[in-house]
């Protein structure tokens, strides 16, 4: 009976308590401030999920393959200053470059995905454990934004590119109906990840490569490969946040998104998605990313000071690890 | 049967830097046999099946698979070829469903390219109905029983079209049911003509499954013959190359006066009121089945696990143990039952595995004396006759017998009066065996007293002077070596003969 009881509570995994706390804490915001519920709030938080849950679908990927990205805010840093810098209408600017909207999109995403495509090669032909090698990019890649932003707007080193341009005001500030374009963004980029993901064979050999890498290769999957594409598709889907981010600003600042990866890695963690990887899913990262995101409007909006919203977020984090753990020790158990 | 010989392994040699591991060996296989490959660790049954494999390519020799010469074989080609290794440790992805660790790496998929997963779990309920595996493909293998993992490798190779399964030592982590169930798959696979390579140390289940045998010994073939004209003596002697008249020698140790005594220990859990002792120059038998409380009972002595209630002596004085390091005080060892991952530390050397439980006394001027630990472990290496190229050697790299002994070293060189061995010789190959029993008794003529916990009913009743057999947390038989007998044995350990207050009395 006792034992029934816990397997029972267990069913109730890490997504449905996730979903479970979510509904609760809209219900507290909107009870505590009814303002929390109006159209505005509402918007904002569809925003910041469009911001944040891009960026974690890349995350949860790598995850997955048992890695990790530390380099993921510098890359929507790096995506978004050389988005902008392409347009080359920045004031102040100092570029003879001109592209249209759709050029400067691509090229920023090809630089984010080539950024992913060195994580992969240092990780698998070097053999430097991501958390190293990822650690070391996030400081390049940094590097690299204070470089592209200096060559654009040559003033005071380090200053932020301001510009004026419909493709990206669309992107980050431009709704459809009711809804912001970024989240329409959001909506059909996950719902590719999880047809990748779930109906694929390469989708699927990323559970397989995060969880018994010699089980992989013993089934012919060519494990070096999935890595590498992994952390290649992650910076792209997170470049595509950083561009989301100009947009919204219509700036691209040297400092943006610093410690972003962070807040990815707590989505992903807070979804369920192992850390140790091979276990988890995109639907996770969808409800973790909604999770922070009215976190976080709820309490800017009931005036909670900013570093108490760190504080809650460090401790929710350790409760999501917490939860993981717990599950292990089921497996192990049987 | 079937006469086909559907692989026929010929003059096949194998060379490594330094060493020969094969030379000229032959193997054939029938269709629907099961044939056991016997050998002791380091005789090249693992190099061979690697060369059958793919995973080695062979120096010289010759394969052929239904009569056709096959020149190149890799992995890919051997998966091909419809051969398939279910090595020991289980290659399953605990968190993957059943349906998609069958199909790793080849889940059917529809024409648009997407992963068809009706497909997927209805194939694979088709596989598992072959192998008698009742669960829904959906399942977690992290939610199967170990035997039903095994079940879903055999039926991944079945998958994959295999007509040659390998299975390497399949019944080491089942209970003798589940070991009843594999034989009654194994037997269905034969009759299905799939032939099955069979490496076990258990000869007793070779005499029970297999059709024919190959011996090799040191990377030679020394012969093939049908299981049915053979003994379980007959394998040993051609796998060791000697007659092992006496597989248990006996250590004619004097014995002396009582060093351990444990009163009424009783743990939260498991143990209740558990009484006995052992001697001086003694080796004294645990048996019981398993779930008896054997290890339990080992760790709480040791410390590992908290007593709460019971008193322990040490040469008539009380002691406290509240730890294992408080255990180690009293010159107590503990060898345990999973030696990779409690006995060892698997990336260190021999010397630093050898000198880790008494680091202390290696301590010069503050600092660890290099020269003096070396020298120590270099003597406890050539006492104990560990067969490693060096001192420097990674544990990890020695074979399970040689790893034993370094357990046995660790002890020594700490000085230790009474070693608690459990399953001395789990995974450990015939000749080691004898080994591994012939060390415990120079030890306890050297003086100290060893409890044995075993399930192995030959090997207790061979080397131990007394055993106690447990059974549900309880001691509920003792046997003096004159009245072992394996009934008796099993009666007490299914708890048929619960004992009377009076033996109890006796005991103490």
């Amino acid at each position: 009976m006792k034992i029934n009881l816990r397997k029972s509570l267990i069913c109730i995994n890490q997504q449905k308590l996730i979903a479970i706390f979510l509904v609760f804490m809209f219900l507290g915001f909107t009870l505590a401030k009814p303002e929390f519920a109006s159209s505005y709030s509402i918007n904002n938080i569809l925003c910041t999920m469009a911001l944040y849950g891009i960026a974690s679908l890349g995350m949860t990927l790598v995850i997955l393959t048992g890695g990790t990205d530390l380099s993921a805010g510098s890359v929507m840093a790096l995506s978004g200053v050389i988005g902008a810098g392409l347009l080359g209408k920045a004031f102040s600017a100092a570029n003879p470059v001109s592209l249209p909207f759709a050029a400067t999109v691509l090229i920023a995403l090809i630089f984010s995905g080539l950024i992913g495509y060195l994580n992969g090669i240092v990780i698998t032909k070097l053999k430097i454990a991501p958390f190293v090698a990822t650690l070391a990019m996030m400081s390049i890649a940094r590097g690299l934004v204070y470089v592209v932003a200096d060559s654009v707007v040559q003033g005071v080193s380090g200053s932020p590119i301001t510009f004026m341009n419909d493709g990206y005001s669309l992107l980050g500030q431009g709704k459809i109906g009711a809804v912001p374009v970024q989240f329409i963004v959001y909506v059909i980029l996950f719902l590719i990840v999880f047809v990748f993901l779930k109906y694929t064979r390469t989708g699927r050999s990323i559970y397989t490569v995060g969880g018994n890498i010699d089980t992989a290769k013993l089934a012919g999957i060519k494990t070096n490969k999935i890595i590498v594409l992994t952390y290649t598709v992650s910076s792209i889907l997170v470049g595509i946040s950083g561009l989301i981010l100009v947009g919204r600003l219509s700036s691209a600042s040297t400092v943006a998104a610093k410690g972003y990866e962070l807040d990815f890695i707590t989505a992903v963690a807070l979804g369920g998605t192992s850390v140790a990887g091979g276990r988890g899913s995109v639907i996770g990262t969808l409800l973790g990313t909604a999770f922070l995101a009215v976190l976080n409007n709820g309490l800017d909006i009931v005036n909670v000071k900013s570093f108490y919203q760190y504080l809650i977020k460090g401790l929710i984090l350790v409760f999501a690890v917490c939860a993981d753990l717990f599950m292990n020790k089921r497996v192990k158990k049987s | 049967m079937n006469e086909n010989i559907i692989l026929r392994m010929n003059n096949i040699s194998k060379s490594f830097p330094g060493v020969k591991a094969l030379q000229k060996v032959n193997f054939e296989v029938k269709q629907g046999e099961v044939h056991a490959l016997l050998g002791e660790n380091g005789a090249g049954k693992s190099t061979l099946l690697k060369i059958l494999a793919g995973a080695y390519t062979k120096d010289e020799g010759e394969i052929y698979i239904n009569g056709k010469i096959i020149e190149n074989m890799d992995p890919k080609t051997a998966e091909e070829l419809g051969i398939s290794i279910i090595y020991q440790e289980f290659s399953c992805l605990p968190y993957l469903s059943v349906a998609e660790n069958i199909f790793l790496g080849r889940q059917p998929r529809k024409s648009n390219g997407l992963i068809d997963w009706k497909k997927c779990y209805e194939d694979s309920k088709k596989l598992l109905d072959r192998v008698g595996l009742k669960v829904d493909p959906k399942t977690l293998v992290a939610d199967l029983k170990v035997a039903e993992q095994q079940m879903v490798e055999i039926t991944k190779a079945l998958s994959k079209n295999a007509h040659i399964i390998v299975m390497d030592e399949p019944t080491a982590p089942l209970t003798q049911r589940e070991i009843d169930n594999l034989f009654l798959v194994i037997k269905d696979l034969k009759k299905q003509g799939v032939s099955i390579i069979y490496v076990s140390h258990r000869l007793v289940e070779i005499k029970e499954i297999c059709n024919r045998i190959t011996v090799l010994r040191d990377g030679c073939y020394i012969g093939e013959t049908e299981v049915a004209s053979v003994t379980v003596q007959d394998m040993i002697r051609m796998m060791v190359g000697r007659n092992l008249t006496d597989m248990f020698p006996r250590s004619n140790a004097e014995i002396g006066g009582k060093m351990l005594e444990v009163d009424h220990l009783s743990t939260a859990d498991k143990l209740k009121d558990i009484s006995f002792h052992v001697r001086r120059g003694e080796i004294l038998g645990i048996a019981g089945l398993v779930g008896a409380g054997r290890t339990e009972l080992a760790r709480a002595v040791f410390g590992a696990d908290p007593i709460s209630e019971g008193t322990i002596r040490m040469n008539g004085e009380v002691i406290k143990i509240n730890s294992p390091s408080d255990a180690i005080s009293y010159r107590m060892g503990l060898v345990p039952e999973d030696r990779k991952r409690q006995g060892l530390i698997l990336r260190m050397n021999v010397k630093d595995n050898t000198t880790l439980a008494s680091l202390k006394s290696f301590i010069r001027l503050g600092k660890l004396n290099l020269f003096e630990e070396e020298k120590i472990s270099l003597t406890y290496m050539n006492k104990l006759k560990v067969v490693t190229p060096g001192i420097f050697e990674k544990v990890n790299n020695l074979s399970g017998g040689n790893q034993q002994k370094v357990v046995l070293s660790k002890w020594l060189c700490a000085n230790c009066s009474l070693l608690i061995i459990d399953e001395p010789t789990r995974g450990i190959d015939v000749g080691a065996k004898v080994e591994i029993y012939e060390l415990m008794n120079e030890l306890v003529r050297g003086g100290l007293g060893i409890i044995m916990i075993s399930s192995e009913m030959p090997e207790l009743m061979g080397v131990c002077d007394r055993i106690l057999v447990m059974h549900e947390g309880t001691i509920t038989g003792e046997l003096m070596r004159d009245k072992f007998s394996e009934e008796t044995i099993m009666a007490f350990a299914a708890g048929q003969h619960p004992e009377t207050e009076e033996d109890k009395n006796v005991r103490r």
